[in-house]
């Protein structure tokens, strides 16, 4: 995927502590762990597993178009708070070999976006802007579910459980 | 949603283009790339996806203010034929400006990808 325009590094920079703001006011202690291990830009990197697809997430989030406003057909840039709510949504509904997400998006509103599209099976998460998340889900055999989030993420983890293993 | 009809109905033949932005497109399992259902949805603030007949109008010039920008291109009977319409609604220096109405649910916008093919950048999806 090609990268889009390149940014000052501390506009960069500005984003992540953002992100992390967000993400830190929510997050348990060890998401946030895998979290800064996974951005090195904010600081000291602490001794934690890596979790491959958080890994492929965090570089793909630090590709998206944060500062861009010349965007067509009134799209809007992501904002950080979409991202944050995304990567805890992630860590809370992934395991730690779920396998990478296809790509990472902003959506035209101004949230972010995780797509799986793996063999039969179509994911696609969306937090928004405004904190709302959904999903859609198809799966092999026709299903399909597209909705909010529920509270206990049961259904969602049911969906992501349907994705293929990450193989090492 | 119930979509308005509207007068002047454009021909199912045609075909009409969509701007999609590099970080919209998906390398697909077979290393194709096509556009993300991202790109097929809630285009501006009223919620209506823009894009351009492709008859009144060239890939280079919608996108010539747009760097990184790609299009693909869809019929308007695909479109059709997933529920949603496609209208007419000239804008200033682009009287083949139309929205893509109707509820766009994201296997509604899947599909739309999925029946696309790039006219600029990546090659036949």
């Amino acid at each position: 995927m090609t990268t889009a325009a390149s940014e000052p590094a501390s506009a960069h920079t500005e984003i992540w502590d953002d992100l992390l703001r967000s993400f830190a006011a929510k997050a348990s202690p060890r998401a946030v762990s895998f979290a800064f291990r996974a951005v090195p830009a904010t600081g000291e990197a602490q001794e934690v597993p890596v979790i491959q697809w958080l890994e492929w997430t965090t570089k793909a989030l630090n590709r998206l178009p944060w500062h861009e406003t010349n965007l067509p057909d009134g799209r809007m840039p992501p904002k950080p708070e979409a991202a944050a709510e995304l990567l805890w949504l992630l860590l809370n509904a992934l395991e730690d070999n779920t396998i990478d997400p296809t790509a990472i998006i902003p959506t035209s509103s101004g949230g972010v976006a995780a797509e799986w599209h793996v063999g039969e099976i179509d994911l696609e998460i969306e937090c928004g802007p405004d904190g709302t998340i959904e999903y859609n889900f198809a799966g092999p055999e026709s299903e399909e579910y597209e909705g909010p989030v529920d509270d206990d993420l049961n259904q969602l983890k049911q969906h992501v459980g349907m994705l293929p293993e990450r193989t090492r | 949603m119930a979509i308005e009809p509207q007068e002047g109905r454009l021909d199912d033949g045609l075909t009409v283009l969509r701007r999609v932005r590099d970080y919209e497109v998906l390398v697909q399992e077979d290393g194709t790339r096509r556009p993300s259902s991202q790109a097929f949805i809630q285009g501006g603030p009223d919620g209506n996806v823009s894009v351009y007949l492709t008859s009144e109008t060239t890939p280079e010039r919608i996108t010539q203010n747009y760097p990184y920008t790609y299009v693909a291109e869809v019929e308007i009977s695909t479109i059709r034929g997933l529920g949603l319409d496609v209208q007419r609604e000239p804008i200033e220096g682009d009287p083949g400006h139309c929205n893509i109405v109707g509820r766009k649910t994201k296997s509604r916008a899947r599909a739309m990808t999925r029946c696309s093919r790039w006219v600029t950048g990546y090659g036949p999806a």
